[in-house]
């Protein structure tokens, strides 16, 4: 039994806080390797040794940081072994990128095009049930991609489908007050755009700095 | 640069000594910290062991001691034994290498 001696449960207490990153097990095992190392060394000292001898013991056995510094080296697991495998969730090659990127572009230009030409109803009937479809579709895709997450995700999902709705809409109002509404749409919707792409230019920012 | 250095042998010293004759911690760390290889405490000694035992380079047996509490003594395996033969190899080509590399530097 390792002697109640007030420096060795100091010590010992020392030791167990710096090992607190380490798994339960782990932590367990160097405590009772230190323990061990104690017994034994302390043994030949007799029932009561003298405070300096106890001292030496300690000094020999070595700073509670120096045994935590070695343990943390030599825990399995907490070594740099995950080496960059690619990511094999779904929905993240390349691919993903280019049909939100392309897509939204596409379909930008195709609603712009339609919402300056078209003022009847046709045009408010192709943008319900044929454009928003598609900006949904492409808002999905980027929400559910695991390459962007949280806010992001939800930014990026929301952002083409908006921005057709409110084209839309501006179709509408052009039927109903006249073919300002259209510019006025088609700022909107822009500036809807202007200010969710600073917002995510921002979080990438944030994200980058963070990495 | 010398910490570095001195933990990387560390090991096969570790396998080398257990190869002659088992030993048990105290033991063993007090041999390594006097002929200079372990440093910065016999302590920092056993979270390598322990990884060397995971591994199954080296075994512990309890035993009885005549003289204080009992002690677990270290032995190496046969897997343990393979390790040192290799390192041994390795060892040879490396100090070659670098003894090669450092004389080359030095003549003028």
């Amino acid at each position: 039994m390792t002697p109640d001696h007030p420096a060795v449960r100091r010590y010992l207490d020392d030791l167990g806080r710096m090992l607190m990153p380490l798994p339960a097990e782990q932590r367990a095992e160097v405590l009772a390797d230190a323990r061990e190392h104690l017994d034994l060394a302390l043994a030949p000292l007799g029932p009561d040794p003298a405070e300096r001898d106890v001292e030496i013991v300690l000094v020999e056995l070595g700073w509670p940081e120096a045994i935590a510094a070695a343990a943390f080296e030599d825990a399995p697991g907490s070594a740099p072994t995950r080496s960059a495998s690619p990511d094999t969730r779904p929905l993240t090659g390349t691919w993903v990128a280019v049909v939100v990127t392309g897509g939204s572009l596409v379909l930008g230009l195709l609603i712009v095009a339609g919402t300056v030409l078209h003022s009847t109803l046709g045009g408010v009937v192709l943008l319900a049930f044929f454009w928003l479809p598609v900006a949904l579709f492409l808002g999905v895709l980027a929400a559910a991609s695991p390459l962007r997450r949280g806010r992001e995700a939800w930014l990026a999902g929301t952002m083409v489908p908006v921005a057709t709705l409110i084209l839309s809409l501006a179709v509408l109002l052009r039927m109903i007050v006249g073919p300002g509404a259209v510019w006025l749409g088609l700022l909107a919707a822009a500036g809807y755009l202007v200010v969710v792409a600073r917002r995510a230019w921002r979080t990438a920012g944030q994200a980058a700095l963070a990495a | 640069m010398r910490s570095q250095l001195r933990r990387g042998v560390l090991e096969p010293c570790v396998l080398a000594l257990l190869s002659r004759d088992r030993c048990y911690g105290l033991d063993l760390a007090r041999r390594l910290t006097d002929n200079g290889l372990l440093q910065g405490g016999e302590g920092t000694l056993y979270p390598l062991l322990s990884r060397l035992r995971k591994s199954g380079l080296v075994r512990t047996d309890w035993a009885e001691s005549t003289s204080g509490p009992p002690r677990r003594y270290y032995s190496l395996t046969p897997e343990g034994g393979q390790a040192l033969q290799t390192f041994r190899i390795t060892w040879a080509t490396f100090r070659d290498a670098v003894d090669h590399t450092l004389d080359a530097e030095e003549a003028p």
